[in-house]
């Protein structure tokens, strides 16, 4: 007789599991592989975005630190403090901005500076898809708000023409609809595109419109250099031309706050399987205020290798090494840590490395970078 | 959301299945509730509406018997097409139960039901797989 209906599929349904391309949590930055796997991925992360600003209770502010002559000041590299424990998945959020209070002017784009942007292969890549992320500064001398929904963006070519996409620019408002930006804090803001190659003229520059007035002094960020994959899943681009993008609900980072700092990786390119990779994350504080680690953040590491099909993992979680860190990263100032990851778990070919800062399960600084395990 | 989709929609489809989901679930941002579940109860439901949607579009030319789908998994075939062929309430059950992994708690919020209703339609479920698969007593 065979085993039980129930024991039968929850059996398949592990070995189904296990055979799923990315696992169905969150932030899974799964590199290489096939496209269609980077697809999954970006929808993970898409889905992500949703779940995150469903869950995040408020901004992320730090109290006031307590006890710094535990610590050292900043300088050196804080050395690894091999605490934590293994993890099947890793969680992405971001902090909720605040709303603003009705009566609020809008924002327009001569209220900010672009300090920030980037675009790269997102970790969170449909197949072709790419990520811009950005950082905009308040300059204004009183409050604006922005919408959630609308701080909009358009990808225009080198002649400034607008490309087509397929986005709804006018659906219902996220809630809070309207965000308080104070002066001199920050937005941050990403969204993942494709172009597929041949359909329209190339992306040249992203354009960011906070929508609270005539753009007179456009918030640009520039598109130049940045290298457009084919797309994986249509190389001729045969079939229907189709852009867009996912839009984040914008954040607003409060200085002083976790989510404030920017995080830099530096790993070797490669790591022998069965090893130990070590690297470091520099951390900077760009803000005009302090950041204390008065409530010592988790920091979650993660290596995800995708040789063919199946991703393999190797992860941890555990407290930052607070007890050696600096109490406070100063205004312009950073900490670089040093930290260790095994690979067990995984397998030889391309992957990524990705670091996390969590604090009360909000993540607020991410770094990546690609690596190889070697045989 | 991804996991889910791919129990309940065709291999071409699942992509579209969690794109369309995504996109729905930022146009009813505002009416999620937290009081009612956790956003992944949230999401997975409209996964299962999106998938619901899809199928039916799907059903009158293109029927998906669920085999073929990927040569990797270490199939239960027979399984496989019996979990396939289950009526679809019956069906996302299973898939959200023993393919996500979920407790029936958060099943019931999911499909939006009394747990005592998801575990009668799992009971059901396995009942149906034990005829499909002759396993009887």
């Amino acid at each position: 007789m065979p085993a039980d209906i129930d024991e039968r599929l929850r059996d398949y349904a592990a070995r189904w599991r296990a055979s799923q391309p990315l696992p169905p949590g969150i932030g899974d930055p799964g590199v290489g592989g096939e496209p269609v796997r980077r697809r999954w991925s970006a929808l993970a992360v898409a889905a992500s975005v949703i779940v995150v600003a469903l869950i995040a209770g408020g901004a992320l502010v730090l109290s006031r630190h307590s006890d710094p002559q535990q610590r050292e000041q900043a300088g050196g590299i804080v050395p690894w403090n091999p605490v934590g424990q293994r993890l099947d998945t890793a969680g992405v959020s971001t902090a909720r901005p605040i709303g603003a209070p009705a009566g609020v002017r809008l924002c327009s784009s001569a209220d900010f500076t672009v300090v920030f942007g980037r675009t790269a292969i997102a970790p969170d890549a449909l197949a072709g898809w790419l990520t811009t992320s950005f950082v905009l500064r308040s300059t204004a001398q009183s409050p604006c708000s922005v919408s959630a929904y609308g701080i909009d963006v358009e990808l225009v070519d080198a002649n400034g023409g607008p490309l087509p996409d397929d986005v709804v620019r006018h659906g219902p408002p996220a809630f809070p609809s309207m965000l308080l930006v104070r002066p001199g804090q920050f937005v941050f803001g990403a969204v993942s595109w494709a172009w597929y190659d041949g359909r329209a003229p190339r992306p040249a520059r992203l354009v960011i419109d906070p929508r609270g007035g005539a753009a007179d002094s456009p918030l640009i960020v520039s598109l130049a250099g940045v290298s457009i994959p084919p797309h994986p899943l249509n190389p001729s681009n045969l079939g229907l031309w189709r852009s867009g993008w996912f839009p984040q609900p914008p954040s607003v980072g409060v200085p002083g706050s976790l989510a404030s700092l920017s995080a830099t990786m530096h790993a070797p390119p490669t790591v022998a399987n069965g090893s130990t990779v070590r690297y470091t994350v520099e951390v900077v504080n760009h803000t005009t205020a302090p950041v204390t680690f008065d409530q010592c953040p988790d920091i979650v590491q993660r290596l995800d290798v995708v040789p063919i099909k199946q991703s393999y993992t190797s992860g941890t979680r555990g407290p930052l090494n607070c007890a050696s860190a600096p109490s406070t990263i100063a205004a312009g100032a950073g900490v670089t840590f040093a930290f260790e990851l095994d690979t067990k778990g995984v397998v030889p070919g391309r992957g990524r490395l990705s670091w996390q800062l969590v604090l009360d399960s909000f993540p607020a600084v991410l770094a990546t970078a690609e690596l190889t395990v070697t045989p | 959301m991804a996991a889910l989709a791919a129990r309940m929609a065709s291999p071409d489809e699942r992509d579209d299945v969690v794109q369309e989901a995504l996109t729905a679930a930022w146009r009813k941002f505002e009416l999620y509730d937290d009081a009612r579940g956790t956003p992944r109860a949230w999401l997975l439901a409209i996964v299962a509406d999106q998938a619901r949607k899809f199928y039916r579009r799907r059903r009158p030319s293109s029927p998906w018997d669920g085999t073929g789908s990927r040569a990797d998994i270490p199939a239960d075939l027979d399984l496989e097409r019996a979990v396939r062929g289950l009526p679809a309430r019956q069906r996302l059950a299973v898939a959200l139960h023993y393919f996500l992994d979920l407790p029936v708690a958060e099943v019931a919020v999911v499909m939006g039901c009394a747990e005592g209703t998801v575990k009668a339609t799992l009971s059901h479920a396995r009942a149906c797989l034990r005829r499909e698969l002759g396993e009887d007593a």
